[in-house]
């Protein structure tokens, strides 16, 4: 189903589910600016501070757009023989490892933005703290359900 | 009753549309209930048929998310697995193999019980308390569901039966706390942290108090005065002294009475599968641990106790989030005999000659330096900010300075990671000591995790996740982080033995 000795991307339209919800994100905020600019009166607040605020903002987002190549680049994933391993992060990368036979269950998750590039997130649950466990968003849907059926065969045979 | 089949999926019972509204009605009360005091305000007298509207069309609104989320939550028993479906835009599925199932619960509130359906909750082991929740079906067919789930586990309840079968029969007592090892643990408890408790109290209380006691307050005159003499040092010294040996005698009270009131004549029984643990003076608690359950513990220990041949174990059980900080259990005033008596009983651990040791790298120990240098600077800005005189920011700096350095120089001298056959002993502590220990086939899962400066450095830091919280191995050697690893994952792969 993959290469089982090296880690494998995540598909390449994740990329672009990456930016789309990156540019949501600026977007909301730069709503958020410019309500402020027009409603709040230019006597509390100056306007060249809004356009300083502004300025900020649009270099921010333009640093988010930047990154997200690398935050992409480092999301790798590999399912090993008995362990599913996942790699995230740029300025602090992690490597999580879960051998199988701590795995709880698996969710397959699909968002809207998600779907429409026939993507889904792997979800893996330990019975570690909850939300340090495995999330792998971008595999395509067959490929998901494909690792999804992998493990959950390898728990009920175990 | 053995008519209804799960192998189709199937809806819960419409009568679902209703409790679904009704939780989501109460989720918008909880989370809007600030704004409800202005609906009834004067000033929006003339907007109120605009704000009823709004409110109409939301009712209406969440009447449909109700009925859809109602229409696209199926379930079904596929084989081994239980399988759920939910979700119409964020469509989310869920298998969980039936033998990982622990638990499930029925659960009936006010709604449930006028319409006359069941809540049926289903647990695993996961942290995560409750993992699927069935919101309405009628009681026979919750019945029928959990006697198709309870088949896989009728093993792990005929343990939680026998279980309750050994409180009846009768244990060995192995451990009992008597009042000359009670007054031992009082006297070297860590008195400084509730010196600080004190401290924050005293404050809080003193300016509440100012209000009420203007002409007899003397703590607060007492602040007065060292806020206005700052400058006399000499004045605010003496002042400071007294407040510290008060504070340190009524600390030391405080550690006797919460000590004798939580742990007196504490007393361990074994029983077959696991220990029974009784304490306390006016209430007595009790705890049954079950050896299984026990994900690893962590003994402290601090210079006095160590005089007296004393220390203090916390033991950690895997259990859902809720109960974890009531479940957790201590041991006070363990003797070395009885704690390796604990270490064999709980671990099968006994201490060996060929323990492997790892230190973390020298880069933890700049880390941590850098950190303090950060602390220091903030405090000296607070400093700043309050105007103290040279001779007291000298003063202060000269004392804050040599005890930070040397409690970094000791954590880092503490700090140590041992492999010992099949456990791990992580050492810990600045002035006290404190060592986990952990059969390391219970980690749940290993992150390998390395900041862009710790990558420059050739350092990583791994994370354990067990069943009861996270241990963390701090800036290892990058080929050291990676032995132990794999070391752990290759254990945790092959290891036969249950976790819990």
């Amino acid at each position: 189903m993959n290469d089982q000795q090296t880690f494998n991307s995540l598909d390449s339209n994740y990329f672009k589910v990456m930016i789309v919800k990156r540019l949501i994100f600026i977007l909301i905020i730069l709503g958020v600016v410019a309500f402020g600019y027009f409603r709040i009166e230019p006597s509390k607040i100056s306007g060249l501070a809004f356009i300083l605020i502004g300025c900020g903002v649009l270099i921010l987002s333009a640093i988010i757009l930047f990154l997200a190549k690398f935050y992409f680049r480092n999301k790798k994933y590999r399912l090993f023989d008995k362990n599913l391993t996942y790699q995230e992060g740029v300025l602090v990368h992690n490597e999580t490892v879960v051998p199988f036979s701590r795995i709880q269950h698996v969710e397959i998750d699909e968002g809207p933005l998600e779907r429409y590039f026939s993507l889904a997130t792997l979800s893996v649950y330990t019975a570690g703290d909850s939300g340090k466990d495995l999330k792998i968003s971008g595999l395509r849907i067959d490929l998901a359900q494909e690792i999804k059926d992998y493990i959950t065969n390898y728990i009920k045979d175990e | 009753m053995s008519n209804y089949s799960f192998d189709e999926l199937g809806r819960q019972s419409p009568k679902g549309i209703v409790i679904n509204y009704g939780v989501l009605l109460y989720k918008l009360v909880k989370s809007f209930w600030v704004f409800i005091p202005i609906v009834f305000s004067d000033s929006i007298d003339n907007k109120l048929n605009y704000i009823l509207c709004l409110l109409g069309i939301l009712a209406l609104v969440l009447l449909v998310v109700a009925v859809v989320q109602y229409l696209y939550f199926k379930f079904k028993i596929d084989g081994d697995y239980f399988i759920l479906n939910q979700g119409m835009i964020f469509k989310k599925k869920t298998s969980i193999p039936l033998d990982r199932i622990q638990s499930v619960n029925f659960k009936q509130n006010l709604i449930h019980q006028l319409i006359n359906v069941t809540q049926v909750e289903i647990q695993t082991a996961g942290a995560k308390d409750i993992e699927v929740s069935i919101k309405a079906i009628s009681r026979q067919k919750a019945e029928a569901l959990k006697k198709r789930l309870q088949n896989n586990i009728e093993s792990v309840i005929s343990d939680e039966v026998l279980n309750e079968v050994a409180e009846v029969n009768e244990g060995k007592l192995i451990y009992k706390l008597s009042i000359i090892d009670l007054l031992k643990v009082s006297f070297s408890e860590n008195h400084i942290r509730s010196f600080f408790w004190i401290i924050a109290i005293v404050f809080s209380f003193s300016y509440q108090l100012r209000d009420y006691f203007k002409d007899f307050d003397f703590v607060g005159q007492a602040i007065n005065y060292a806020v206005n003499n700052k400058s006399l040092f000499t004045g605010s010294l003496l002042l400071l002294g007294l407040a510290f040996v008060i504070g340190l005698i009524i600390s030391i009270v405080v550690s006797f009475v919460r000590v004798f009131l939580r742990h007196f004549e504490q007393n361990v029984i074994k029983r077959n599968d696991g220990i029974q643990v009784s304490e306390g003076l006016f209430t007595r608690r009790e705890d049954v641990l079950k050896i299984k359950k026990i994900q690893y513990s962590v003994t402290v220990t601090n210079p006095i106790k160590q005089k007296l041949g004393i220390q203090t174990i916390k033991i950690k059980q895997a259990g859902s989030a809720k109960t974890k900080k009531k479940k957790l259990v201590q041991l006070v005033g363990v003797k070395n005999l009885f704690l390796s008596q604990l270490n064999q009983l709980f671990f099968n651990y006994e201490p060996t000659d060929n323990k492997e040791t790892y230190k973390p790298s020298r880069y933890y120990l700049f880390r941590m330096f850098v950190r303090t240098f950060i602390l220091l600077l903030i405090i000296n800005f607070v400093f700043f900010l309050n105007q103290l005189s040279i001779m007291n920011w000298i003063l202060a700096n000269a004392l804050i300075i040599p005890i930070a350095i040397l409690m970094v120089l000791l954590k880092f001298k503490k700090t140590y990671f041992d492999f010992d056959g099949k456990t791990l002993l992580v050492g810990n502590g600045k002035i006290g000591t404190v060592t986990t220990i952990i059969e390391y086939f219970k980690t749940q899962n290993v992150t390998y995790s390395q900041s862009f400066i710790q990558k420059r450095r050739g350092v990583a830091t791994l994370k354990l996740q067990t069943a009861s919280g996270v241990i963390k191995l701090p800036c290892l050697h990058e080929e050291d982080a990676r032995t132990i690893q794999e070391r752990i994952v290759s254990e945790v792969e092959g290891s036969t033995k249950d976790w819990i």
